[in-house]
C-alpha cells in the first residue's frame, strides 16, 4: 500500500521551502527521505535540523564510531533509505568494507579497533535488550568517555527516530540504490 | 555495578548550571536524572531542550496521545526513571488508568478513544516488529492525520534518546520511588 508521499517543493509555503533548502544545503542538496515527511511540521523541523546537525558535527565522537552506531540504527530498522544514504558517509568516515557488510547482514563483525567493537555492541545490545551489560558499560565509556557516550546514546536515538519515520510513513529508498536487507 | 554518576547541580558551572535550570524548568524543576548527563555537553542539551520543548506547545496532537507514546517509550526501554516521571502526566493528560496499567504490565491494553489504541497499536508494532502493517498506518493517520503522525515519531524518538540513556548510564528511581518494572 502506497504511505505518506514525500512532501515536494512545490506543495511547501514559502517558508516550509526555504526551511527544505537551508536543510538540504546542508545535506544531499535536495529535502529528501524523511526530512520531506518531518517539513510537515515546520517548527519541529527546523530544531530536529538543529539537533541533527549538531549530533553530525559538534560532538566529541568520531565520526567513524557515531557511523557505526547510525549503520547499526538502519540495519536495526532495516531502514533501506538511511542505509542508502549513509553507508557512503561510513566509507569516508574510514570504516573498512567487511565491517560495514557484516553490519548490514548482522553478522557478528571481526573488529580490528576495540573502539569499534565498543560502540557496535552498545549499540545493538540496547535494540536487543534494552539493557546493557556492565563489561559494555565499561568498554563503552572507556571507548568514548562519559561525555561521548551521552553523545552517542543521543546520535543513536536521533537516528532511530529517522528510521522510525522511514518504516511508518514508508519512505522510499533512493533511486536505484541496490536493496540492503532484502529477503 | 555503579554506572555514570550524576553530576550535581552544584557541581555545574555557573553558565551550565544556569542553562540547566532552565531546561528543568518545565521538566519537574530539579537537574537530574538524564538532563544531569545531557548537561555533559551542554550545547547538545540546549539543542535537545530546544527541539523537545516543541512537544509541548507546538504539536498538533492532543496530550494524551503525547503522552500515551511517551509511556510506551518507557515501557518498552523498562526505563524506570522516565516511567516515573512520565505515567502521572499520562493520568493527567487523560489515558485512562486501566490502559496505563495494562503498558506498565505489558498487558494489551482496551481504548475508549479510537486515537489512542490506534497510537498503541502503532508503537507496539514498531517496537516489536520495527515495522508498520497497512491498518495500523492507515489508522494512525486517520486519527493523527499525516503532520500528526510524523509528530508523534519525534515524541517516541525522542524519548527512547532519554530512556537509552537511563537504562544504559543506570539512571534509577530516586529513593522511595516506585520500582513499577521489577519483576
Amino acid at each position: 500500500m502506497a504511505r505518506m508521499p514525500l512532501m515536494r517543493p512545490a506543495e511547501m509555503s514559502d517558508s516550509q521551502r526555504a526551511l527544505a533548502e537551508a536543510i538540504a544545503g546542508k545535506r544531499s542538496g535536495v529535502i529528501r527521505g524523511p526530512w520531506a515527511q518531518l517539513i510537515r511540521n515546520e517548527k519541529l523541523t527546523a530544531l530536529a535540523s538543529a539537533y541533527g546537525d549538531y549530533l553530525r558535527d559538534g560532538t566529541s565522537v568520531p565520526k567513524r564510531l557515531a557511523m557505526i552506531a547510525v549503520l547499526a540504527t538502519a540495519r536495526h530498522w532495516k531502514a533501506e533509505y538511511m542505509w542508502a544514504a549513509q553507508q557512503a558517509r561510513a566509507k569516508e568516515a574510514g570504516l573498512p568494507e567487511p565491517l560495514i557488510e557484516a553490519i548490514r547482514t548482522g553478522a557478528r563483525p571481526r573488529f580490528e579497533d576495540a573502539k569499534d567493537e565498543a560502540v557496535y555492541t552498545l549499540v545493538t545490545e540496547l535494540y536487543r535488550n534494552q539493557a546493557i551489560g556492565d563489561a559494555t558499560y565499561a568498554a563503552a565509556e572507556k571507548a568514548l568517555g562519559q561525555v561521548g557516550v551521552v553523545e552517542l546514546l543521543n546520535i543513536a536515538g536521533f537516528y532511530t527516530t529517522l528510521a522510525m519515520v522511514i518504516a511508518a510513513t514508508g519512505v522510499p529508498t533512493i533511486e536505484g540504490a541496490k536493496p540492503a536487507f532484502a529477503g | 555495578m555503579a554506572r555514570m554518576k550524576e553530576i550535581k547541580p552544584e557541581e555545574f558551572d555557573a553558565p551550565v548550571r544556569a542553562l540547566g535550570e532552565k531546561i528543568v524548568k518545565t521538566r519537574g524543576g530539579t537537574i537530574q536524572g538524564p538532563w544531569a548527563h545531557m548537561l555533559r555537553s551542554p550545547k547538545l542539551a540546549e539543542k535537545a531542550a530546544a527541539y523537545s520543548d516543541l512537544f509541548r506547545t507546538e504539536l498538533s496532537l492532543p496530550l494524551n496521545l503525547v503522552q500515551l507514546a511517551v509511556i510506551m517509550a518507557a515501557r518498552h526501554w523498562n526505563a524506570a526513571y522516565v516511567w516515573n516521571a512520565q505515567a502521572p502526566r499520562a493520568k493527567a493528560a487523560g489515558v485512562s488508568e486501566a490502559a496505563i496499567e495494562a503498558i506498565r504490565a505489558k498487558k494489551t491494553p482496551s481504548f475508549a478513544d479510537p486515537a489512542e489504541k490506534a497510537v498503541y497499536d502503532l508503537f507496539n508494532e514498531l517496537y516489536g516488529k520495527q515495522a508498520v502493517s497497512d491498518a495500523t498506518y492507515a489508522a494512525a493517520t486517520k486519527a493523527l492525520g499525516e503532520k500528526g503522525l510524523v509528530e508523534i515519531l519525534n515524541v517516541a524518538g525522542f524519548y527512547s534518546i532519554v530512556a537509552s540513556i537511563v537504562v544504559a548510564t543506570g539512571v534509577s528511581p530516586r529513593p522511595g520511588a516506585p520500582q513499577p518494572f521489577a519483576s
